[in-house]
């Protein structure tokens, strides 16, 4: 299933979103930030999701991630319809099943770099794989901040201890919104490499809304938005492909 | 910055309604404890100086009162004769004191119930002719001049209707008489001297008038002509006198005619500055803390101004000017609010048919003034801190989300918050006055500076005992340690209560005990019931010990006797029933008088052992020893010296009962008047008086005064739950992405309201703890210092009042956590 495709095809889906409508309306006005959506995101795949401010590709990841609910249309999450679960079950389902790395303040500023790393499992009285937070720690590169508070840590550091957060519990998939926006070019290369490890060496999905065609351009592939509807989807980018389609869609 | 300030407070006035009401309730108290104070100081003799002040010598009767053991006696006119005849008189006057009463009564139906007692009675005087010593002033016509003239005061005046050149209808000694009303009289600014009105008449009808059988004075007053002093005159004076009769010098005669008043004033002025002291006390911090909760809530709007560049100057004056602005709104809603704390007052006396003594309550100037600048004052000093604060209020902080402050204890601030504390407790260690006022001061803003520190501090505490509550738990250790100056913040309102209630259960009941053992020496039985001649029927004191609402009676059997040249009685009476009257014994004991006597401790020398040599109506002169000593109350007073039946036996056999004093239930005081009037109307020679009536006053007011700073004090208290449940808010709307943040990665909404919830309950408690022991501290160190009382702890009201601060902690919590509840996920991780 492609943007373009509304039939079920060969592919497996870590989550996905049938028909989407999200209307805000403000007295009169009414603003369709999603207008139809029906996309899904490819399990064990890095997808970004691009377009220009207001197109709905950080609605759309919201909806996608039960953070806020559809208008009309459904959602899917692991092959688990979560349209209309209710709050806390809902919660429950991201505890287990989601990880989240976001631009800024995802740290909560109480904790230590170590107890934000385990907090998911922490909430979710889940057991420690020491062995898989020692290897994800390495990777990241945390190894003797990890008992400093998030104020002690600078933005790179702060945004590693994030990933290695969505990392550590092995969620089906990591959600990130704009998670490279604050950083340095050299960090957020860096952040992308872990991502792209997920993918790679852990079988993760990774989803991430961005509009930096660099960014973009470690995924496998991206989606397209604009004015609340999918309009495009290219695979296996280039940073030189992705833009020429930003200059495309920007005439 | 007028206009700014101007703007500012119209447009937010809803905002400042803590703070006007603050300033309002703190002002009216002022204004009430001045009036009130004034006019019962006016009323009881404060107009003495002014209205004696020409009196060089006063001749009196050698006994305090002249009406002890029943008895009344008198200054003969030939005394009069004799004092006139002294070298260095320049005019002397008798001043005649009888009772009358108001037959042609047109309001009689309303007062009938009350108008049993000599002290409901109009007062009769003499019109002195001699204008430097006559007290009294004519307001309106002349004054009377031979028979069936009379002037009546003000007062009277307007009470009974009665208008100039009326005719009332008057009782005599001889029936009832006609008088045509002349005059109008004053007494310098209140109505009369006289507690229940004064009647003046020319000599001699005013022997008739005034009930005195044959023309005798009360006292005769003396003015000298200014060639001896004082001292010499009353010599002199004293020398031509008959025995039995004291010439006093002027002074002593004002002191003595104040007398009671003044005792009793001591107590209650003292009082009353202390309670309207607090109260402004509390309205500063009720103030300051309404201010500062409306600039935090106006934090970014302010930082707004700053980044238009405007100065930290600029933004300080602009609060300043809302400060006074506020201030003189308060304090002029407070003037109102004065005028009806004194209204609610004399209504609540009044229904315990307690008048206050007839004086003018008035609003003078002054009282305005004082209660203007005062209450504008304060708010203005008030709003300092806030202003201050908001002075530093960065112009970034208009942009800012959320600000990160690293949690820890600022030690600058820390050592700075000791110091203050320190010196604050060995300021008041020193009991002077303003180091006292100074080191309370210091006191408290040492406890506020020393707030995020031992927020800091609890929090560590606490951290391993509630992280086994979960990540909940912890996180709310976590978040109090986190950002102890916000948490402190938070806390500060309800410390502020808590201290001040504390401060005020803790001194003020220590302060009431001292106070009503006070009074108590100035209350008596609530009637009196006696003979003027003779022996009253011992069937008639059956009955009236039998009167619903009696509660006790003590009856006496008297034997008129002669001491120290005055007048007295030896008394029979039951010990029992004199203690249950409320009498107390200083030493020995009233059972065990065996061939003594008790008398009672009027000079502070008395003591057991001592002789006391009395003399009775034939001449007859016998000694008693002292066997016990009474302490000195009114009671005590008019009992006289207190013998055994045995001992009244031998020396008067034939001493039948001729009297009882008799307490009553408070409810039933006008009941049972009624009901005795009814029992002694076929009793000609029985009169019954209603007991002093001004350690009722003193304590009806006290115990208003307590009750009106509890309830100001829980309104400080509302004030501080409101403000906890604005910072709680604030502070949640700061976290809220953080909030948000916990609930994205998997944190249920209820485990978040825990959260919240355990987080408002640490600081209640530990808000609770610093509010009880400073509270505590403070109250020791103030009674300490004023020596008007022993600190009583009473655990129990402790333990009560703990548990209002945590409940306050509990509830304040839940409508902040309802906001959790609505707290948007997504709203609060998005950056916009």
């Amino acid at each position: 299933m492609s943007y373009a495709q509304t039939a079920p095809d060969q592919r497996v889906y870590a989550a996905a979103v049938y028909d989407a409508y999200k209307v805000y309306s403000s007295g009169a006005d009414e603003v369709r930030a999603l207008d139809g959506v029906t996309v899904g995101f490819e399990a064990a795949k890095f997808t970004a999701v691009m377009g220009p401010s207001g197109s709905g590709k950080s609605t759309l990841m919201q909806c996608a991630a039960g953070l806020d609910r559809l208008t009309s249309g459904r959602t899917f999450i692991d092959n688990v319809e979560t349209t209309l679960m209710n709050p806390t079950d809902l919660t429950l389902m991201r505890r287990d099943k989601l990880g989240f790395i976001f631009q800024a303040f995802n740290l909560i500023p109480a904790l230590t770099a170590r107890e934000n790393i385990l907090l998911p499992l922490t909430l979710a009285k889940k057991p420690v794989d020491q062995q898989f937070f020692d290897y994800v720690v390495e990777s990241v590169g945390l190894g003797n901040r990890l008992d400093h508070k998030p104020s002690e840590l600078s933005g790179g550091q702060q945004q590693r201890v994030a990933v290695a957060r969505a990392l550590v519990s092995r969620p089906a998939i990591i959600f990130g919104d704009e998670p490279t926006g604050n950083l340095d070019s050299r960090s957020s290369a860096e952040v992308l490499g872990f991502m792209r490890t997920a993918v790679d060496q852990w079988r993760q999905t990774v989803v991430i809304v961005t509009h930096d065609p660099v960014a973009a351009s470690h995924t496998d592939a991206v989606i397209f938005m604009a004015d609340g509807h999918v309009v495009d989807y290219l695979e296996h980018p280039t940073a030189d492909a992705l833009f020429e389609k930003i200059k495309q869609m920007g005439n | 910055m007028w206009s700014i300030a101007i703007k500012t407070l119209r447009s937010n006035l809803s905002r400042f309604v803590a703070t006007l009401i603050a300033i309002a309730v703190g002002v009216g108290f002022l204004t009430a404890g001045t009036m009130v104070t004034n006019s019962i100081e006016n009323s009881l003799g404060g107009e003495i100086d002014t209205q004696y002040a020409a009196v060089s010598t006063a001749v009196v009767l050698r006994a305090a009162d002249n009406q002890r053991g029943g008895q009344s006696a008198g200054i003969p006119v030939a005394e009069l004769t004799a004092v006139e005849g002294v070298s260095g008189v320049k005019a002397a006057v008798g001043e005649v004191q009888g009772f009358t009463k108001l037959v042609s009564d047109p309001t009689a139906k309303d007062q009938e119930d009350d108008d049993i007692a000599s002290n409901r009675q109009p007062t009769v005087r003499a019109w002195t002719t001699v204008e430097a010593l006559n007290p009294l002033q004519l307001t309106e016509g002349r004054a009377p001049r031979g028979d069936a003239e009379v002037t009546v005061d003000r007062g009277f005046a307007e009470d009974k209707k009665i208008s100039l050149n009326d005719t009332v209808e008057l009782g005599t000694v001889s029936g009832t008489a006609k008088a045509k009303v002349v005059g109008i009289t004053k007494f310098g600014t209140t109505n009369a001297p006289d507690v229940a009105g004064t009647i003046t008449a020319a000599e001699p009808w005013v022997f008739t008038l005034g009930g005195l059988t044959e023309p005798a004075y009360h006292q005769i007053l003396v003015q000298g002509d200014g060639s001896v002093s004082d001292g010499a005159l009353r010599t002199k004076v004293q020398a031509v006198l008959s025995r039995g009769y004291k010439a006093e010098t002027g002074s002593t005669f004002r002191e003595d005619a104040k007398g009671e008043s003044a005792a009793i004033l001591s107590v209650l002025r003292p009082v009353l500055q202390g309670f309207s002291g607090l109260a402004l006390f509390v309205c500063c911090f009720v103030i300051a803390n309404t201010f500062s909760v409306v600039v935090g809530q106006r934090i970014r709007e302010l930082a707004l101004m700053r980044a238009v560049a405007a100065t930290p100057r600029q933004i300080r004056r602009s609060l300043r000017y809302e400060g006074i602005g506020i201030g003189v709104i308060g304090s002029v809603l407070g003037l109102g609010v004065g005028v009806l704390i004194t209204f609610i007052l004399s209504q609540v006396l009044s229904a315990l048919s307690l008048d206050l003594p007839k004086a003018e309550i008035t609003l003078t100037p002054t009282i305005v003034i004082t209660g203007l600048v005062v209450g504008t004052l304060i708010t203005f000093l008030s709003v300092q801190l806030p202003a201050w604060r908001a002075g530093r209020t960065a112009p970034i902080e208009a942009m800012r989300e959320a600000t990160l402050e690293p949690g820890k204890v600022n030690k600058v601030r820390l050592g700075i918050a000791l110091a203050l504390l320190l010196g604050g407790v060995g300021a008041m260690l020193t009991k002077n006055g303003w180091l006292l006022a100074l080191g309370a001061f210091l006191f408290l803003i040492g406890t506020f500076l020393l707030g995020p520190a031992l927020a800091y501090w609890f929090a560590r505490l606490t951290r391993p005992i509630f992280s086994k509550l979960g990540m909940s738990g912890r996180l709310s250790s976590d978040n109090i340690a986190r950002n102890p100056k916000r948490t402190s913040t938070t806390m500060n309102a309800l410390v502020i209560g808590l201290l001040l209630v504390t401060l005020v259960t803790v001194a003020g009941n220590s302060l009431k005990r001292t106070t009503v053992d006070e009074i108590n020496k100035y209350s008596s039985a609530d009637y009196l019931v006696g003979a003027r001649t003779g022996t009253i029927d011992d069937a008639l004191l059956d009955k009236i010990s039998k009167v619903d609402g009696v509660t006790a009676i003590a009856r006496l059997r008297q034997y008129p006797v002669m001491t120290d040249d005055h007048p007295d009685a030896l008394t029979a009476v039951d010990a029992k029933d004199l203690q249950a009257i409320g009498v107390k014994t200083e030493q020995g004991s009233l059972g065990k008088l065996g061939d003594g006597v008790a008398v009672a401790n009027f000079d502070g020398k008395a003591k057991i052992g001592d002789v006391k040599e009395y003399t009775d109506q034939l001449g007859t002169k016998f000694q008693l020893p002292v066997t016990a000593v009474l302490e000195f109350s009114v009671d005590a007073f008019s009992i006289g010296s207190v013998v055994s039946n045995e001992t009244l036996a031998k020396i008067a056999p034939e001493a039948g009962e001729t009297g009882a004093l008799l307490k009553v239930d408070n409810d039933k005081l006008k009941p049972v008047g009624k009901e005795l009037k009814q029992l002694t109307a076929g009793f000609g020679n029985v009169q019954v008086v209603q007991g002093n009536i001004f350690g009722r006053v003193v304590e009806t007011i006290f115990n208003f005064l307590i009750n009106a700073v509890n309830g100001l004090l829980g309104m400080s208290v509302v004030i501080a739950l409101i403000g906890i449940v604005n910072t709680l808010t604030l502070s949640i709307f700061e976290r809220r992405r953080e909030l948000g943040l916990l609930r994205a990665v998997g944190m249920l909404s209820q485990s978040v309201k825990r959260m919240i919830r355990l987080e408002a309950l640490q600081m209640s408690v530990l808000g609770t703890l610093i509010g009880m022991l400073s509270g505590t501290l403070l109250a020791w160190l103030l009674l300490r210092a004023s020596d008007l009382g022993k600190l009583e702890i009473q655990w129990g009201r402790l333990g009560i009042l703990f548990g209002i601060g945590i409940l306050i902690g509990i509830v304040a919590a839940i409508a902040p956590t309802r906001r959790v509840t609505k707290l948007n996920v997504l709203e609060a991780i998005t950056v916009t």
